[in-house]
Parts: structure tokens; C-alpha cells; sequence
């Protein structure tokens, strides 16, 4: 499977009459935009906000943020059985825009949806400072945003409402990405597991994703991957979107790191100099019961050894109970022989004095910090709030001011590994 | 130009120039300024800050009482109202170091005032007590005198002010339990896949989050006759009164609260309900017993299976609930029901 990425570099986004792309200056033309997302009847209105780094603005609620991408040549299209067919991707020539994102943004919540009926069913803040001392935390202050701010009918059940903010969120982005559609991107880079050396170590990726129903689930070629086995698939798939988010409920990995895997674009990076990356094992981590939990995590590591991994790479999205599943992969890989890194965000408490992980095993003698999620910070007063005037679930202004921690920060100790925060026992 | 901040140091009976190991049961002695070492340390902080006083005690005399001794030089080094303490540098000698992590911890438990101190990683002072104040890594003696008040000199300016401290490794003291966040110059993902080429190549390498060891907590013996007990439940599933009257918190709860069911046969739906983040509520706020089942603990109340049901129930949410908050609570709530002869308790969740 060859796979080329023409990447446009986008360095800023202006809603106007027409589409267009110009040295890096993406023109959408904003009305037609909003029209076609309004086909979708299920929203009553859609609002089209540009945010830019250094600009003083909040956006709140975000839920998902996707690159825009579009398949030029090669079977399949972008974000595969979302938005085409669902044949097998990863292989011709996809072109990305890099540097603007789309981002959805709202609420699932009792008072405005029926049938987010609590705990689980109920989606998660998550803010993004384009300026200011929170800006450093997220991988997307440093993206231009195209916001898009959704109003539902009131009549809408919250699976009917989860599916359309995710439909308008891809739609959009596959929107913009068609403008560079006829261009000749900036750079190209092709993307192929040759053969390499048999000396070089076999790697893998276990990409521990959530599943677990409504506001809470991950799709792989528009399939929800609810209660499904581990499965095991080519990095080629995750660059041409085969992977969408749809966890709005907890820290989430957003479809933009689905299709920019850090540990992948590492493994990629690395394959033939000094390890043979094989490929990726997907599987879920919200096991219900203790018994699905370990047997899911034994079919993982038994997955990863057939492939012929010796060394395996292991991330996990969203709650502390998935920790506990990415522990036990852990341990069963390393049973194996295969040598597990495993990469964490930690849950030290506000002070950092309490235990950093609510499980973990003897095996993972080699774990990686993508910080203390509960560590608190305030935020700094901002002159524009995109998407609410509250912290979600509070009465509290989201101006300035108010305490909330680092789970709240959007994709801060991002669990995928993109960015550089880290705790450290001091 | 800010006026020098006070600093007080504690020495030893051979630092503090007494003399050796037959002046080690000297009781303590308070100096006016710089001491000994104290002279170099205020050479080093310049116009920054001043030794104000210098504490010295042998160190027989302190080790033998430590505890005692340390709580009596807090109200002495009260009394010069400094804003660092600096204890040694110790390097390898053990009772100096319990002595310098005692009076450290203790000057800075009962006064709030940060302190600073130094030794040698293999001086038994360091475990003691790195954990909870900034022990400088030393050399094993006097020889490195200088660079040991250097290092200590510049983070107990940091501390004394209230500025930033940086890691341990930048800032030269041994880690304590504390773990806060930094910002690293490479992503996770590409310190992860390094760690991985190290571990496959058989290099050494760096866990950066410790294994845990949790306590092991042994069941008690089981109850020989449930039917002559009083029995209680107590849940972390996050069941309250409609409308959390006590606004007990959703997730990291630090609170918990206690509910009558007296005469209560069953949870109607309309007056409970339950907050937890961290699961579908949907089925516990349908049918409260799904959760709590105080029907069929009634019945068994009739039945004789249990003696009594205890007419409260505990509860509180168990989202990402802080380890040491939960043992407190646990503690708490175990604590009421023995007072109340209750020996048994039903903990659910989903």
C-alpha cells in the first residue's frame, strides 16, 4: 500500500463570497457552506466562527476537531463510509490542509438534548485559548480554527443529534479540503512500509480507542466499533481518515490526531533506520466487565505476537477505567516478549501528591507522562467566547477567572503523545 | 533594590566550630550572622538575603531527642523571623542529616517558612526525608563545600521568594513525591518511541511515571450469624437525594453523605437519582434498586437473613476520586458505623 500526502500549508482562513486558495490564505465561501450544512435539516441554525492564534478569543464545548482531507487519486474516498464508499483506503494520493482545522462545538445535555440522560451520555468541556498563558497546552491554538457553532431542533434524540454534529464536521472539512482541490500542494510526502532490514526490531502500535456507545464512540469506516475485537490495520487507513471520533464525553482523541498519529508519523519516521514498523493493532478499551477486559486485552497482545511484534508502542483514549485495560495489554505483551512503552497522561489529584495511575502493573517498567491532567489553572480573562458564555455544567463564567484543570484545557495531555506536557516528581 | 531577606542556619557542633565528635552532645547555641560555612553561604547570596543567626547543636544531643530538640529550635528560629532556613550541608554524616531533614520538616510544618538542606545520596537522612523537603545532592564531604552552597543557595532564593522551581534535575535536589507538570522540548510520542529503540536494543533507559505498589488491604474475617447484625450499604455509585441537596460533587469527590432510608421500603425515582460522571445513569435513575437494592435488603430484613439494616446509607461518587480522598472517606464512614455496632456493609456500585 503506497500512499501520498500532498500537503497545502494554510496560515490563514477568511470567510468570504468565493473558495478559493492562495498562498496559503484559504476564502470559503461562508453562505454556500452553512447552506449545505443546513441540509441537514436536523439543526436549526449553524454559525461559522474563525479563530486564529494570538487572537483573544475562548472557544468552549469543543467536540471534535478534523484536518480537511481529500482523496485525489486511489480507491475509496476521505473519511471512508462517512462520506463515500467504504472500501479500503490508504493507498494513491490524498491531499491535507495543514494548519486550520475544523471544530465543532456544543452540548449534550438533558436541558438542550433528550435522552442525554446522564453520567456517561453527557459530553465533556473542553476549551481552547487561541492567546495567553493556556494557549501552550493545546496542540490547536496554533491552528487556524473554522469553528462551527450548531443550534439543534428541539425534537432530536441525542444519538440523532451526536450523529449530525459529527456528519457537519466532516462534511465541512471535506468542503474546505476540495478547495485545494486542482492546486499543486506545497509538499509531498509518500508514505509505503517497504521491506527492510530483518535485523530490525518488528514494532507495533496498540491504539486502545473508546467505545462505548452514544457520545462515547469511535468509528472505523463509519462502523462503530462498539463491543468489536482488536483488529489489526495498515497506518496508510488512519492518514486517510478511516478512523473518526465520535467521543464527546471524556478526554478524547480528536479525528485531527486520528489522521495525524503522532506515535504513527514516529514509527513511520523510524521504519528501516532503526525498527521494522509493522503496522497497527486497533482495539477498544471500555470493557465492562473484569473478565471482557482481560480477554480483550489477552486477543491484543496474542494479536500483536502473530503479527510477529517484538516491541509494541501502547496509548489509550478517555477515562481512568481505560487504564486499567491498557495496563493488562501491557502485561500480556510483556508476558509475550514483547517490550511495551506505554504512554499516560496521570490523575495525581490537584497538588500532585495523590497516585498518579489508578492501576498499573509491575510490567510497565516503561511508562511516558503526558502530565497530570488534574493539575488546575485559571483562566485568564478573554475578550471573545466562542461557543458559550458558561463552564459547561456550571453557572460560572467562562470570561475569566474560574479554576479548572488540565482535563478541561483541550487535548493538553493529549493521550495520543502529540504534545510536550509532562509531569515530573519534584 | 529589594531589602535582603532573613535567613537562619542550623550547624553542627563541627561546622559551627565547636569542635568534633567529643563536643557532639553540646546542647544547642545561637550565634548572631554567618557562621563557619555561613560565610561562604552569604558570600554566595550577596545582597539577595542575610544569615541573620546560626543555630549549632551537637549532633548526639540532637539525635538522641530528635524530635523534642527540633521543636524547640522551631521556637527559637522563630523568633528571627526569616524567610529560608538552611540546614548543613551534611553531606555523609547520618545523624547531621536527620538532624538538618528533621528540623526541616518540622521548621516548615509548624512555621509555613521554606527550607533547604544538603546531602550525600547514600546518608540515610535522604530517604528519611526527601520526600517532603528540598534535599540538595552533595558530594560525600567538605570537599565540595562550594558547589553544595551554591546549588543550595540558589534554590533556597527561589523558595524563600515564591519563585518557580524547575525540576530535579535542573535544580539539583533528589525528587520528592510531588509531581508537577512541566513543558519538555520533545513530544511523548517521540520520547516514547526512543524508549521503545532503547528497551529493543537493549540500552538503558528512563520510566518517567513510577509503578505503583498499593497497600494491600487484608479482608477481615467474615461474619459468623449475618442474622444477629446490623448491616449498612454504602455505595460510590453516586446516589443522592433528588436534587443533591448537599451538592456533593459529581467526579474527584472529596465529600460524602449520609441519607435515612428509615421506613423506607423502596427509592422512588422521583426522590433519588444519581450524579456519577462516569457510567450511563439512565438505568439507575429509572430504577433506583439497580443500584441501591433496598428492596431486596428489606426482604431480607423480614426474611431473618440479615439482623438489621442500618437506616442510613453512604454515598459519594467514585469518578476519578482521588486515591488519599477515598481512604479518608473510607475512613470517616467506617469510623461512624462502628461508633454505631454496625459490623457489615454492602459497597456497591455498577
Amino acid at each position: 500500500m503506497q500512499l501520498t500526502l500532498g500537503t497545502f500549508e494554510v496560515r490563514d482562513v477568511v470567510l468570504g463570497e468565493t473558495n478559493r486558495l492562495r498562498e496559503g490564505c484559504l476564502e470559503v465561501n461562508a453562505r454556500e457552506l452553512r447552506e449545505r450544512l443546513l441540509e441537514d435539516s436536523l439543526f436549526a441554525d449553524v454559525t461559522l466562527v474563525v479563530a486564529r492564534l494570538g487572537e483573544r478569543k475562548r472557544i468552549l464545548r469543543v467536540l471534535d476537531v478534523i484536518e480537511p482531507r481529500i482523496k485525489v487519486e486511489g480507491p475509496g474516498c476521505a473519511f471512508p463510509g462517512f462520506l463515500g464508499s467504504d472500501e479500503l483506503v490508504g493507498s494513491g494520493v490524498t491531499y491535507r490542509l495543514n494548519g486550520v482545522v475544523v471544530m465543532t462545538t456544543g452540548a449534550m445535555e438533558t436541558s438542550n438534548i433528550p435522552g442525554a440522560e446522564g453520567g456517561l451520555r453527557l459530553s465533556r468541556e473542553q476549551i481552547i485559548d487561541m492567546t495567553g498563558p493556556l494557549a501552550k497546552y493545546s496542540p490547536f491554538s496554533r491552528t487556524v480554527n473554522l469553528v462551527l457553532l450548531f443550534q439543534p431542533k428541539q425534537s432530536l434524540a441525542v444519538e440523532t443529534y451526536d450523529h449530525a454534529v459529527r456528519m457537519a464536521g466532516l462534511r465541512a472539512a471535506h468542503y474546505l479540503a476540495t478547495i485545494a482541490r486542482g492546486s499543486a500542494p506545497d509538499r509531498q510526502e509518500t508514505f509505503e512500509l517497504k521491506p527492510v532490514d530483518p535485523e530490525l526490531p518488528k514494532v507495533v502500535y496498540i491504539y486502545q480507542i473508546q467505545s462505548d456507545g452514544v457520545v462515547r464512540h469511535s468509528f472505523l469506516y463509519a462502523q462503530d466499533r462498539y463491543r468489536m475485537n482488536p483488529t489489526f490495520l495498515h497506518p496508510n487507513e488512519l492518514f486517510d481518515g478511516a478512523l473518526v471520533n465520535g467521543v464527546f464525553g471524556a478526554q478524547r482523541i480528536p479525528t485531527a490526531l486520528h489522521t495525524n498519529n503522532p506515535v504513527v508519523l514516529q514509527l513511520y519516521r523510524r521504519h528501516g533506520i532503526d525498527l521494522n514498523f509493522l503496522g497497527v493493532v486497533l482495539t477498544e478499551g471500555s470493557n465492562v466487565s473484569s473478565g471482557s477486559k482481560s480477554r480483550n486485552a489477552y486477543y491484543t497482545a496474542r494479536l500483536a505476537k502473530a503479527v510477529g511484534a517484538e516491541g509494541a508502542v501502547l496509548t489509550q483514549e478517555a477515562g481512568g477505567n481505560m487504564i486499567m485495560d491498557q495496563m493488562l495489554m501491557c502485561r500480556y505483551c510483556e508476558q509475550m516478549g514483547i517490550k511495551t512503552v506505554v504512554i499516560t497522561y496521570e490523575m495525581g489529584g490537584p497538588q500532585g501528591d495523590d497516585v498518579p495511575l489508578i492501576y498499573t502493573v509491575p510490567e510497565a517498567v516503561a511508562m511516558v507522562s503526558t502530565g497530570n491532567r488534574e493539575e488546575p489553572v485559571v483562566l485568564p480573562e478573554m475578550d471573545e467566547l466562542i461557543g458559550a458564555e458558561t463552564i459547561l455544567f456550571t453557572n460560572t463564567s467562562a470570561r475569566g477567572g474560574a479554576e479548572v484543570t488540565l482535563l478541561e484545557i483541550g487535548f493538553s495531555t493529549d493521550q495520543t503523545g502529540s504534545w510536550y506536557t509532562r509531569a515530573m516528581a519534584c | 533594590m529589594a531589602e535582603p531577606f532573613r535567613v537562619v542556619q542550623y550547624l553542627n557542633q563541627f561546622f559551627g566550630g565547636l569542635g568534633g565528635e567529643e563536643r557532639a552532645g553540646a546542647p544547642p547555641l545561637v550565634k548572631e550572622g554567618p557562621v563557619g560555612p555561613g560565610k561562604l553561604l552569604q558570600a554566595l547570596l550577596g545582597d539577595r538575603a542575610s544569615i541573620v543567626a546560626t543555630i549549632i547543636c551537637g549532633d548526639n544531643y540532637f539525635s538522641e531527642h530528635l524530635e523534642r530538640v527540633a521543636a524547640e529550635l522551631v521556637q527559637e528560629i522563630k523568633r528571627w523571623s526569616p524567610r529560608l532556613v538552611v540546614a548543613g550541608p551534611a553531606f555523609g554524616a547520618g545523624r547531621y542529616g536527620i538532624c538538618c531533614g528533621e528540623l526541616c520538616k518540622q521548621v516548615e510544618a509548624a512555621l509555613g517558612i521554606p527550607t533547604v538542606t544538603g546531602m550525600f545520596e547514600e546518608n540515610p537522612g535522604v530517604d528519611m526525608y526527601r520526600k517532603r523537603i528540598h534535599v540538595v545532592a552533595t558530594g560525600a564531604n567538605a570537599s565540595t563545600m562550594r558547589e553544595a552552597l551554591d546549588t543550595m543557595s540558589q534554590l533556597g532564593v527561589k523558595l524563600a521568594l515564591g519563585q518557580p522551581v524547575g525540576p530535579p534535575t535542573a535544580e539539583g535536589y533528589f525528587a520528592r513525591s510531588v509531581r508537577r507538570n512541566f513543558t519538555d522540548s520533545r513530544s511523548a510520542a517521540e520520547r516514547a518511541v526512543e524508549i521503545l529503540v532503547a528497551r529493543l536494543s537493549g540500552r538503558p533507559f528512563q520510566t518517567e511515571i513510577p509503578v505503583q505498589v498499593f497497600e494491600r488491604v487484608l479482608a477481615p474475617v467474615s461474619l459468623a450469624d449475618l442474622a444477629a447484625e446490623r448491616v449498612a450499604v454504602v455505595t460510590t455509585g453516586g446516589l443522592v437525594p433528588a436534587g443533591n441537596p448537599d451538592r456533593l460533587e459529581v467526579g474527584q469527590a472529596t465529600r460524602w453523605g449520609r441519607y435515612s432510608v428509615e421506613g423506607l421500603d423502596r427509592l422512588s425515582p422521583e426522590a433519588f437519582n444519581s450524579i456519577h460522571r462516569g457510567y450511563d445513569t439512565k438505568h439507575v435513575n429509572a430504577d433506583p434498586h439497580r443500584l441501591i437494592p433496598l428492596d431486596a435488603l428489606r426482604e431480607a430484613e423480614r426474611d431473618m437473613m440479615i439482623g438489621q439494616l442500618w437506616p442510613y446509607f453512604y454515598t459519594t461518587s467514585g469518578q476519578g476520586t482521588f486515591v488519599n480522598h477515598a481512604r479518608r472517606m473510607g475512613c470517616e464512614i467506617a469510623d461512624e458505623l462502628k461508633g454505631a455496632g454496625v459490623r457489615g456493609v454492602l459497597l456497591v456500585s455498577t
